[in-house]
């Protein structure tokens, strides 16, 4: 069975050709580079970006993947969570391919695409040894960070353990590369530079450390940076830029790190897994396998291209339903919400924990 | 020539089917906010009304614009769908361009399309005889636009539901003129080569975002 995913639910436009063992033929996924100068995403012109390349992108799928529309079985497009007016030009293109050619078409939450891109396989690339079931997932994104336990490859088979209260962990990347001038995205410049910085060598909030609760915050040390810039000055020479990198990442990735380990221990799982864009993350990467390994639990990590926005984990996590024969042709409708349930209310506060 | 036609720039969405430019099926929604939920079921009906399979079709047309952002979207992306799963060809076609084209001959020339651009303003646009635009389409303010028209287009026959609100000297109202309608879009897209095409949506205004000028950090201008 293969299906084609779409994908442009935020500011990447993605088509992939996936087979129903999670094997990749194509995955193409294009950026929108559009945004940068405005510092953050602009809906209107995500929305414009990708209805430019949402043609091209699905053609150069196919081509790579070298199938024809006939050989696909079903459409996979990404519904919820994520920009309305970007969501609707990939599930108007899939509602429009499914009724030409008389395909099954059906909705995916992106969370559940990320948390199920570690069973992901490239050509490319090494056979990955993929998880075994239950485990505990930290997703973190520029949209979310939350703790999962997964049971199954379904929305149903998904629960959430604990979530940021504010900002996504991805989110204060960006808010902080933002404050010191390094542009949008903020995460993969933040990465790049911290690896020269000294962690401690700049005092930061730590975000939320309470030992016993899985939920985040992540506003304090996005504040904390801010302020030391309001106190400082953006840095004027590059240790120092480095030096305020590799504080702020330290301190984010320690809280990633010890409440997924938390989160395994009180699911007693023995597999853990990363995700979303900040999964990305080279710091986060190593920390989280080493503190696995000390906690006798295996971690297994997406390749970097299954971390960031893609159509592949969409096709992949509309696999299921389709190959139970659903079709969401009828009842496609697009939301700004997740449609996992959530345990952690955004803006509830710093609590005793 | 057999054509599907979709558009959806303004409030009210169609759907017609037509062979070469005669109209052959046409369906129309006025719900609210709802083109992405009715654009499907309209279709079904158009072929169901003409007898025609989806495979019989040859080409596809839809409206660019200008209108709602997000309807033309909706409208544009679901017509790139079917043409790429039916494997053939569409042609865009500007949406005040369509409600030229949908008057009966024996309506004058020029004609002033208008429709309602909300946030105070109206989108225009003037064509000459047999359809030709005499300039691009524009987002002019509704307190004194139609004025400005009028002056730079005397004699004009202004078209559009809003002309008698904004009190055009001379207006004239049909179904499909009042309103960005498919039905002008499949008389513009029967005759017109792929190649002129319009490819991209027509959106007059801009995304309203301001760029925030930020100073990039010595490391990065390096890199870049
Ligand atoms: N190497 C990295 N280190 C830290 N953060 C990173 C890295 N690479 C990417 N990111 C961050 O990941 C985020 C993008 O990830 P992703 O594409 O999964 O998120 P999104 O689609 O914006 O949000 P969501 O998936 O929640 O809708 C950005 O915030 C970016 O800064
Ligand atoms: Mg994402």
């Amino acid at each position: 069975m293969l299906v084609l995913g779409l994908e442009t639910s935020c500011d990447e436009t993605g088509a992939a050709i996936v087979d129903d063992t999670g094997r990749v033929l194509a995955d193409v996924v294009q950026s929108q580079v559009v945004h940068t100068e405005f510092g953050g995403i602009v809906p209107e012109l995500a929305s414009r970006d990708h209805l430019k390349n949402g043609g091209p992108v699905l053609h150069q799928a196919l081509a790579l993947a070298n199938v024809s529309l006939a050989d696909i079985d079903g459409i996979a497009v990404t519904c919820r969570p994520g920009l309305s007016g970007a969501l609707l030009v990939g599930v108007q293109l899939a509602r429009g391919l499914a009724w030409a050619s008389e395909k099954p078409v059906v909705g995916v939450d992106h969370l559940v695409g990320h948390l199920l891109a570690v069973f992901l396989s490239y050509p490319d690339l090494a056979p990955a040894d993929p998880p075994k079931l239950p485990f505990v997932a930290l997703l973190a994104s520029g949209g979310h960070t939350a703790l999962y336990r997964v049971d199954g490859f379904e929305l149903s088979a998904v629960r959430e353990l604990g979530a940021t209260r504010d900002d996504a962990a991805g989110e204060a990347f960006d808010k902080v590369a933002k404050a010191l001038g390094l542009g949008y995205p903020g995460g993969p410049v933040i990465d790049r530079l911290a690896k020269e910085g000294n962690p401690d060598a700049i005092p930061l909030a730590r975000p939320m450390s309470g030992k016993h609760t899985l939920e985040f915050s992540f506003s304090g040390i996005k504040t904390s940076v801010a302020r030391w810039v309001e106190a400082h000055g953006r840095p004027g020479d590059d240790q120092t830029l480095r030096d305020v990198c590799a504080s702020f990442q330290r301190r984010v990735v320690d809280t990633l790190v010890k409440k997924l380990v938390l989160a395994a221990r009180q699911e007693r799982v023995e597999t853990v897994v990363i995700a979303g864009g900040v999964a990305a993350n080279r710091e986060l990467r190593e920390r989280a396998h080493a503190a696995a390994t000390k906690a006798g639990l295996r971690l297994v990590v997406p390749p970097f291209r299954a971390c960031t926005d893609n159509a592949a984990m969409i096709a992949f996590a509309g696999l299921t339903r389709l190959r139970r024969g659903e079709d969401d042709s009828d009842a496609l409708s697009v939301s700004p919400k997740t449609a996992l349930a959530t345990v952690t209310r955004k803006g509830s506060g710093r609590r005793a924990g | 020539m057999r054509l599907l036609c979709i558009e959806t720039s303004s409030r009210r969405g169609s759907v017609v089917l037509a062979e070469g430019t005669r109209l052959v099926a046409r369906a129309t929604h006025s719900e609210l906010n709802a083109h992405a939920e009715r654009l499907r079921a309209l279709l079904d009906q158009v072929l169901a009304e003409a007898g025609w399979s989806k495979h019989q079709l040859d080409r596809l047309g839809v409206g660019m614009g200008p209108g709602s952002f997000t309807g033309l979207r909706v409208g544009i992306a679901f017509a790139q769908g079917i043409a790429l799963g039916l494997d053939r060809p569409w042609i865009g076609a500007g949406s005040l361009e369509a409600m030229a084209a949908a008057c009966p001959a024996e309506v004058g020339w020029p004609r002033v399309a208008l429709l309602d651009a909300r946030r105070d303003e109206i989108f225009a646009q003037a064509f000459a005889g047999a359809g030709r635009p005499e300039g691009i389409a524009e987002a002019l303010p509704r307190a004194s636009g139609l004025a400005s028209l009028a002056e730079r287009y005397p004699g004009a026959v202004f078209l559009g539901e809003i002309g008698p609100a904004l009190g055009a000297p001379s207006v004239f109202r049909s179904e499909t003129s009042d309103l960005p309608d498919a039905a002008g879009i499949a008389v513009l897209v029967a005759g017109r080569d792929p190649a002129d095409s319009v490819r991209e949506p027509l959106y007059v205004r801009d995304s309203g975002a301001t760029p925030q000028n930020l100073p990039p950090s010595p490391i990065v201008r390096r890199a870049g």
